[in-house]
């Protein structure tokens, strides 16, 4: 019997393309080409988000220092498009970092990033030419490791926020009309009080639920926990659960 | 009721304290620096780099750091001999290296394969890796290992 479910499962993996094709990788394409000699760049965002498909574009944002200060920058290209876009200052006057993005509808990107111990965000849109919005602070607090995703119009962003001894996750929904974004709700996203560093947070959506993941020292080292937002749209969520091995110490 | 009052204050006062004394922390009394402010010293002084991987909750860099680096020998030694740098292996803070490089410290750690605490490495004034202690540390280990560099530097610089 054994024999014939793994003979059953062999075949089934055979006739999956997925398994039967190999990954066929082009030439790499240089994103950014301008940087001068001594400039360093830096894909450093919160959950790895400095790439987003959106219609028939691919967009990047990263980090800088080709004028001495760490600065955030975004190109873009169109599927069939042999280069990259002349990239686009996308941060303020002060130091930048760990920028992220998320592709909207009408050819628009949301980038948030930190600047001056706070996250901001901005949206652009490169349907006919680049237009860019105004940058936004999320919060006055201080706040870093800036991530974000979208559902639709709405924009969902995620951010470690200094609350006392510790920093918390926070997540504040917005609402994109045209290039400007509206605050709607901001919440924690574990409703018990920090009792150690929650950093780095990243989400995705399960079924229609937005999960949120992040990494905390309430153990007193590092762990990641997630938490499952309870109804869709609303700011609340599961009581976090460790999803990382519990005997790692 | 005057009982109540002072053991609330002590409460909060432990509760404060308790994150810190659990951290894995650079051992007391060296002089460990930041990664970035090591490397400028090291060039300065053109002596080696003695990078100490550690990370937030490690539990065997504060065994090597009470039964290892306590020792008074192993302290003389290290603090006469290399400039000391102490890593987070998972933190984010960020360090700029000489060169210019803007670096955070858990990126150091995966540059350098500090992919476990606690992870010892000498290191020359350009940041080459000389020689490597993996894991808990005895007295000996440590003493040992600055023996071997040590000779190593001597031979290179009386060939």
């Amino acid at each position: 019997m054994k024999r014939w479910l793994a003979a059953l499962l062999l075949a089934s993996l055979s006739l999956d393309p997925a398994v039967a094709q190999s990954w066929n990788f082009e030439q790499a394409i240089d994103v950014s080409s301008e940087l001068p000699e001594g400039a360093f760049q830096h894909l450093d965002a919160s959950g790895r988000r400095s790439i987003a498909v959106g219609e028939n574009t691919v967009g990047v944002v990263w980090e800088d220092d080709r004028d001495g200060t760490p600065r955030v920058y975004f190109a873009y290209k169109d599927f069939t498009a042999s280069q990259f876009s002349q990239a686009l200052r996308i941060s303020g006057a002060d130091e930048a970092y760990e920028p992220g993005l998320v592709a909207l509808s009408e050819q628009r990107y949301a980038l948030v990033w930190e600047e001056n111990g706070g996250i901001w965000i901005r949206l652009l849109s490169i349907q006919g030419g680049v237009e860019l919005g105004p940058a936004q602070r999320l919060d006055p607090a201080e706040s870093a490791q800036g991530s974000v995703v979208a559902d639709g119009d709405n924009l969902l962003v995620l951010r470690s926020e200094r609350d006392g001894s510790f920093t918390r996750i926070r997540l504040q929904t917005l609402r994109a009309n045209g290039l400007v974004t509206s605050r709607q709700t901001d919440c924690p996203v574990d409703a018990e009080a920090p009792t150690d560093d929650q950093l780095y947070p990243t989400a995705a959506w399960v079924q229609g639920r937005l999960v949120v993941a992040w990494e905390d020292r309430r153990p007193k080292h590092t762990i990641i926990m997630t938490a499952t937002q309870q109804e869709s749209g609303k700011c609340l969520f599961t009581p976090p659960r460790r999803t990382s091995e519990s005997s790692i110490s | 009721m005057k009982r109540r009052l002072l053991i609330y204050p002590l409460a909060v006062l432990l509760m404060q304290l308790l994150p810190v004394m659990a951290q894995a922390d650079a051992p007391e009394g060296y002089p460990f620096l930041p990664f970035d402010k090591a490397m400028e010293k090291s060039l300065t002084e053109n002596k080696p780099l003695f990078v100490y991987f550690g990370r937030y909750g490690c539990g065997y860099c504060e065994k090597t750091n009470k039964e290892a680096f306590v020792d008074p020998e192993v302290k003389r030694r290290y603090q006469d001999h290399y400039i000391l740098a102490y890593v987070d292996a998972e933190s984010g803070k960020r360090l700029r290296l000489p060169s210019g490089e803007r670096i955070q410290e858990r990126e150091l750690g995966t540059r350098y394969n500090a992919l476990v605490t606690p992870i010892f490495t000498f290191l020359d004034s350009s940041g080459k890796s000389l020689y490597r202690l993996v894991g808990v540390q005895r007295i000996e280990d440590l003493i040992e290992a600055d023996e071997r560099i040590q000779a190593a530097l001597s031979q290179a610089s009386n060939p």
